[in-house]
């Protein structure tokens, strides 16, 4: 059932993984705040339409906003309470975009609706639509809608459902936590995603240094612990957990099937054309609340850690939650804290204060001491050749850098294929902020081609 | 929390403990076997070639600093300019008139890599700039070489010298130079030869590339085919008529291959930044040094043909690029 594998083959780094600073402690939900503040549009695609006015009286699980369109996800309300304003406000990576401010009455009307029931797999034609209504986008960080991702084009063979449970960027302990506490839930919305795909195969890459969540999810997988949340004619799933070398980006999408299955999927390319759909085992959970209880996407488990945090740990939080409340959540931050980091340490957004809200994407916070984190000075390239040997998609960073910095903006087409996973800047003995420089250079590049 | 600032800036958040710094020093750890090397054999003339050209760099690195309005922090603490000062001493012979050294110095610092921006933008090797001036400026000075073991604690030019084997080869045969050491090979290996400070103990340039390699500083690519092809080529030779070339062994052990190969064409700024890339420019090497030795008026050839490589360095990196992340049109594999 479970075999281990030597992971992506090339490139990638191994940075200290800092992972267990939070595990260990027991799952905590945080209690939902007077106020919650909830940003309109959370996924990739097209924004969101709000549906409810200023005043309105809104219970859990109503919808705040609809999708506009088949690449958009609907919002709904984390509490029951009263519509305070939707104006526009900051959230981690922008300073203004439209949010709705929703007074938490404390009374979670509406909560009660989402029971979890036993899926009778008679009802298989509704959960893509169940899923999409209830807002679900992958939990990984992308936030890119699941349902489309679960809507191969016609011409495309999909045979393997595959499942990010690799987690490999350091601190974040959010997948391996949901994976230890939750492992047959997390299995049967595998089975719901490749119900709706209409395949029997599964496999599940999960990085060596999560032995407990790999337990967990292949003793689950072993005694098929999930068919007990369905009922009806289920068909068999082949599922495989598979144990991966710890090597970050390990769960990029593109390395991940290159792990599992040896095939590349080339830059523009979607993994439709390998045969498979990758989606997250936070995402898994979710696709399975969706359909066995009909629950929108209105929390999710994320972790608050580094040593600028009293008590790191892992947290079951309502979307829309200030960072602030589910930090005070974890002993509140220290005294010398020097940086907040919206997501892991080598792809995350550093933000300049707590007042932001937990949205679907926020897999953790890193409240990180100078110990830490340091601001580096950029020096000259020395043509080292090191960040060419840790790209994980063959690009010669140094040299759409030196592109940038002499603005050949017509010479640095090869940054569009750079998934900014930040290895090359890692590695850098010259400190160069080679991933700044690769997203100035596809700035301009798509700006010349239009 | 609020009283500090905060850091922003953009992904990764995370760097390896890896610098510019840490290399050069690296660098210097691997130089000292030979450099310990060349002073047992060239005794204090050696010392003062190494400590001259060492000052020098560092003098002339700070005064282009100034010139340039450029900060001595880091870029003189970093360690380029000591790295740039040993090789140039290892590229010079034991005897050279201080002057001389010193003129090296400033060339190297100055006009092979300065006045192209500093480090990492020198198109050249500078140490090899340096030395491929003097030796065309003092033809003389740059080709007599002290006896090694010979007045080591000695001063002044007056030593014994004698030619170098490649030299014994170049001008009077493979016969002479068969007879005038027999017990060659060992001295080769050892550095009982003359040459310039550091063309003369093979196993402690080995030691020194070994060093490197293990600290990833350098791979193999460069150092193995650049020798590998002066072996190919010149055992090719060999073979045809192996009582007027001499035997490949040789020459991949005489002169400043094993220096070029190892500590030279391995330098980063010049070199390809590919794999690929770095297989061409050492085969490259390897083949103009074998052409010289072998075809060419000059007993040896290994700075020409570095200089002649880095000069290829920008086009390979252009049309040697990795292979684009994509399928080869595989079958599927299962796990």
């Amino acid at each position: 059932m479970s075999s281990a594998t030597m992971g992506f083959p090339k490139g990638g780094v191994h940075p200290p993984e800092e992972k267990e600073l939070s595990l260990g402690a027991e799952l905590v939900t945080v209690t939902p705040p007077k106020k919650v503040i909830v940003p309109v549009t959370q996924h990739l695609g097209r924004p969101s339409a709000v549906v409810v006015n200023r005043g309105d009286e809104v219970v859990v699980g109503q919808v705040l906003a609809e999708a506009t369109g088949p690449v958009s996800a609907a919002v709904h309300s984390p509490v029951s309470g009263k519509v305070l304003k939707i104006a526009d406000g900051a959230v981690i990576g922008a300073d203004r975009v439209p949010v709705i401010e929703i007074m938490n009455n404390g009374e979670d009307t509406g909560l009660d609706a989402f029971v979890q029931k036993t899926v009778s797999w008679k009802d298989k034609s509704s959960f893509l639509d169940w899923i999409r209504d209830a807002g679900v986008v992958g939990l990984g960080g992308a936030t890119f809608p699941t349902h489309i991702k679960l809507m191969p084009p016609k011409d495309a063979t999909v045979h393997t459902l595959i499942i990010n449970g690799c987690e490999c960027e350091p601190y974040l302990t959010a997948d391996d936590t949901l994976m230890q506490w939750k492992p047959a839930e997390v299995l049967a919305g595998c089975c719901i995603m490749a119900g709706v795909l209409g395949i029997s195969r599964i496999l599940i890459g999960i990085e060596d240094n999560k032995p407990r969540a790999i337990e967990a999810m292949t003793v689950a997988a072993r005694e098929g612990t999930y068919a007990s949340f369905f009922d009806g004619d289920v068909p068999s799933f082949d599922v495989q957990v598979h144990a991966l070398k710890t090597r970050y980006p390990q769960g990029a999408e593109k390395q991940l099937i290159d792990a599992l299955i040896h095939r590349k999927v080339g830059a523009g390319k979607l993994p439709f054309t390998a045969g498979v759909v990758v989606q997250n085992s936070g995402t898994a959970y979710a696709a399975f609340e969706a359909v066995a209880a009909r629950k929108p996407l209105i929390d999710r488990v994320m972790t608050v850690t580094g040593k600028g945090v009293e008590k790191p740990g892992n947290f079951l939080v309502r979307i829309g939650t200030p960072i602030s409340e589910v930090v005070n959540a974890a002993g509140g931050a220290k005294e010398n804290l020097k940086a907040i980091i919206a997501g892991g340490p080598m792809m995350g957004k550093s933000v300049k204060t707590l007042e932001l809200p937990v949205v679907k994407g926020t897999s953790g916070v890193l409240l990180l001491t100078g110990e830490e984190i340091e601001e580096y000075r950029e020096r000259e390239c020395i043509r080292c050749g090191r960040c060419v040997e840790a790209c994980p998609v063959n690009l010669v960073p140094c040299d759409v850098a030196a592109f940038a910095e002499f603005r050949q903006w017509d010479r640095a087409g090869k940054a569009m294929e750079c998934v900014e996973c930040g290895c090359c800047q890692y590695v850098c003995p010259a400190n160069r902020y080679l991933v700044l420089y690769n997203r100035l250079a596809k700035y301009h590049w798509r700006r010349l081609q239009k | 929390m609020s009283s500090t600032k905060l850091i922003l800036q953009s992904s990764p958040h995370l760097r390896d403990d890896d610098s510019v710094r840490r290399i050069m020093l690296t660098v210097l750890i691997a130089l000292a076997p030979a450099t310990v090397a060349s002073v047992l054999m060239f005794g204090t003339r050696a010392v003062v070639v190494l400590v001259l050209a060492v000052l020098g760099c560092l003098a002339f690195e700070a005064i282009a600093l100034k010139i340039m309005k450029k900060p001595l922090m880091p870029y003189l603490t970093d360690g380029s300019a000591v790295v740039t000062g040993i090789l140039l001493a290892m590229n010079l012979p034991s005897g050279l008139p201080w002057w001389m050294v010193l003129v090296g110095a400033l060339v190297a610092v100055v006009l092979g890599k300065q006045v192209y921006g500093g480090i990492g933008s020198n198109p050249f090797n500078p140490a090899l700039v340096a030395r491929v001036f003097l030796f065309i400026s003092f033809p003389t000075a740059m080709t007599t070489w002290p006896v090694p073991g010979s007045d080591l604690f000695g001063m002044g030019a007056d030593v014994a010298t004698a030619a170098t084997p490649l030299g014994v080869l170049k001008t009077d045969g493979l016969a002479a130079l068969m007879s005038s050491d027999s017990n060659l090979y060992m001295n080769l290996l050892t550095g009982h030869v003359g040459g310039c400070l550091g063309e003369t103990s093979a196993i402690a340039l080995i030691l020194g590339g070994l060093f490197l390699l293990l600290r990833k500083v350098i791979s193999w690519e460069i150092p193995v085919t650049f020798i590998g092809t002066v072996f190919a080529f010149t055992g090719v030779f060999y073979l045809v008529d192996s009582s007027t070339y001499a035997d490949p062994l040789f020459q991949i052990l005489s002169g400043g291959v094993m220096l070029g190969a190892i500590f030279m064409a391995t330098d980063m700024v010049t070199t390809p930044v590919t794999r690929k890339g770095m297989l061409l420019f050492g085969f490259g090497c390897g083949l103009i040094t074998g052409v010289i030795r072998l075809l060419g008026s000059y007993p040896e050839g290994v700075s020409f043909s570095i200089l002649i490589m880095n000069g290829f360095t920008p086009l390979i990196d252009r049309y040697i690029t990795p292979a684009p992340f994509e399928d080869k049109g595989g079958e599927l594999q299962a796990p």
